[in-house]
């Protein structure tokens, strides 16, 4: 082969990767939106699970598709409802805050499969749930098992101070029904930032002698995490370098974040720069954040007084409360 | 290896394989993580094929990866491989007949063994029931990157024994 014919068909490939390479970025964009927003009334659900999955990850670009999105939260036969609802609270916070609503007041509703979905939605919704965390800890005493393993599991998602949901916890440890145990214990497994955790230890090595066997290995395996637990100090280091990724790494820290509560004050000032990130889901769940870490987070309350003239009015909402759990005044 | 300037002596037949090894190859990596997917839906979960189409465009850009970067990914080293053999079976022919006969077999071997492994990882990921297995994907391309070299070195030892 010549020179030239080689470097021809080198050509061609690069033309192929570059053709290719602008296809893929023009579907990542939010040029697409109008495309996905069709495909949620799609007949299949895997195209719908699909279309919501893409939408979440464009978030407020996404905007146009909050109505249709809002509708499928509260659609009973849409089997992605929970989909729609965490995508909906990266999208649009006026739009999850009305889900989280409707939920809340769901959660009451004497109709079952109502309250098992409305548990599920507050729990795909993290911190925007908070407000519904006294209707959660209500329904770990709900009549139905479900709806009390949703609530369960739902509590550990949000990612309020421990020290707010520990005890209905602790007593889901104890319910009757293996799998409203299981979703307790699962909680302290997976959720709980372990020295959040250490008042649920006496329950838990009991139930590592549980007679459903999924409930004891769980429970052992909790157990051994809080006993092992690294210091907070290795936790919050952690955390500091969780707080600089992606948009979903950083929304779970801040959850782990507050659960903690003011003993990741030490972190505060790390949180500032969040509250000025252009995702709106983002600069909300850093302010619920500092706002959970109590007076001992100050040192950012100017950063949140800022957000009182946020655009978005969840978002200023949420530094009004905030600032009132720091300790501080509005002005 | 060399892409002197001087022109290099026409052989059609060389021309026709190494052509078909630098586009095949391409076509292969693309395609084979493809079949693999629907291969293990169909004959090992005993899926519907129409299933795995089931909103496949859409799932193509999915969030975090998407099936399109993964099957990329994969491909990744098949280009490698692709613009190696354009230039060492490319310019082989102004090395002699023998030296190009010993090429020939050497990057058909390479080219064996880089399949040979991508099916059995794709196998082994599509297969296994842990959650954490699709990070195999990330590590595929770099097993597939040391079997191209050894399959490349292994053609060369039989080339030379057995071509004369």
């Amino acid at each position: 082969m010549t020179k030239r014919e080689i470097a021809l068909h080198l050509a061609l490939l690069m033309l192929l990767v570059l053709a290719g390479s602008g296809f893929y970025a023009y579907q990542k964009s939010s040029a697409m939106v109008p495309f996905l927003i069709r495909h949620l009334d799609s007949n299949s659900l895997r195209e719908r699970q699909a279309a919501t999955f893409r939408l979440q990850e464009l978030g407020n670009a996404a905007r146009a598709a909050a109505p249709r999105l809002l509708k499928l939260t509260s659609d009973p036969l849409s089997r992605n409802a929970p989909d729609a609802t965490v995508a909906l609270s990266r999208i649009d916070l006026t739009a999850a805050r009305a889900a989280m609503e409707s939920a809340q007041t769901a959660l009451r509703s004497p109709d079952l499969p109502a309250r098992r979905r409305a548990a599920e939605t507050l729990g795909g919704l993290g911190l925007f749930a908070r407000p519904a965390v006294p209707a959660l800890v209500a329904a770990t005493h709900d009549a139905d098992a479900l709806v009390r393993d949703r609530a369960v599991s739902a509590l550990a998602r949000i990612g309020v101070p421990a020290a707010q949901i520990v005890p209905a916890l602790i007593a889901a440890l104890d319910d009757p029904v293996y799998h409203v145990r299981h979703a307790a214990v699962a909680a302290f497994n997976f959720d709980f930032p372990p020295s959040a955790a250490t008042e649920a230890l006496p329950t838990l090595q009991r139930l590592a002698q549980d007679p459903n066997p999924a409930v004891k290995q769980l429970a052992q395996f909790a157990a051994q995490r809080i006993n092992e637990a690294h210091p907070i100090a290795i936790e919050l280091s952690v955390a500091r370098y969780m707080l600089v990724r992606d948009r979903e790494s950083q929304l779970y820290t801040l959850r782990k974040l507050a659960m903690l509560g003011p003993q990741a004050a030490p972190l505060a000032t790390d949180l500032v720069p969040l509250l000025q990130h252009p995702e709106d889901i983002v600069r909300y769940t850093a302010v619920e954040t500092l706002g959970a870490m109590g007076p001992s987070a100050r040192e950012a309350a100017t950063a949140v007084r800022a957000l009182l003239e946020d655009r978005e009015p969840v978002i200023r909402d949420a530094a009004g409360h905030a600032l009132l759990l720091m300790g501080e005044n509005q002005r | 290896m060399t892409a002197s300037t001087e022109s290099i002596p026409a052989d059609p037949r060389t021309r026709g394989l190494t052509l078909a090894l630098y586009w095949g190859s391409l076509v292969v990596g693309v395609l084979l993580p493809w079949v693999m997917q629907i291969g293990v839906e169909v004959w090992y979960r005993q899926q519907a094929p129409a299933t795995f189409f089931d909103g496949l465009y859409l799932r193509l850009f999915g969030p975090d990866s998407g099936l399109l970067f993964l099957s990329l990914l994969s491909a990744a080293p098949f280009a490698v491989y692709a613009v190696f053999a354009l230039f060492h079976l490319g310019t082989a022919p102004r090395h002699g007949a023998l030296v190009m006969r010993r090429r020939r077999l050497a990057l058909l071997l390479a080219a064996a063994a880089m399949i040979a492994v991508s099916v059995w990882g794709h196998y082994a990921i599509l297969t296994a029931r842990g959650s954490t297995a699709s990070i195999g994907f990330l590590f595929l391309p770099i097993y597939l990157l040391i079997a191209m070299p050894l399959g490349y070195g292994l053609g060369r030892l039989i080339a030379r024994r057995w071509i004369r």
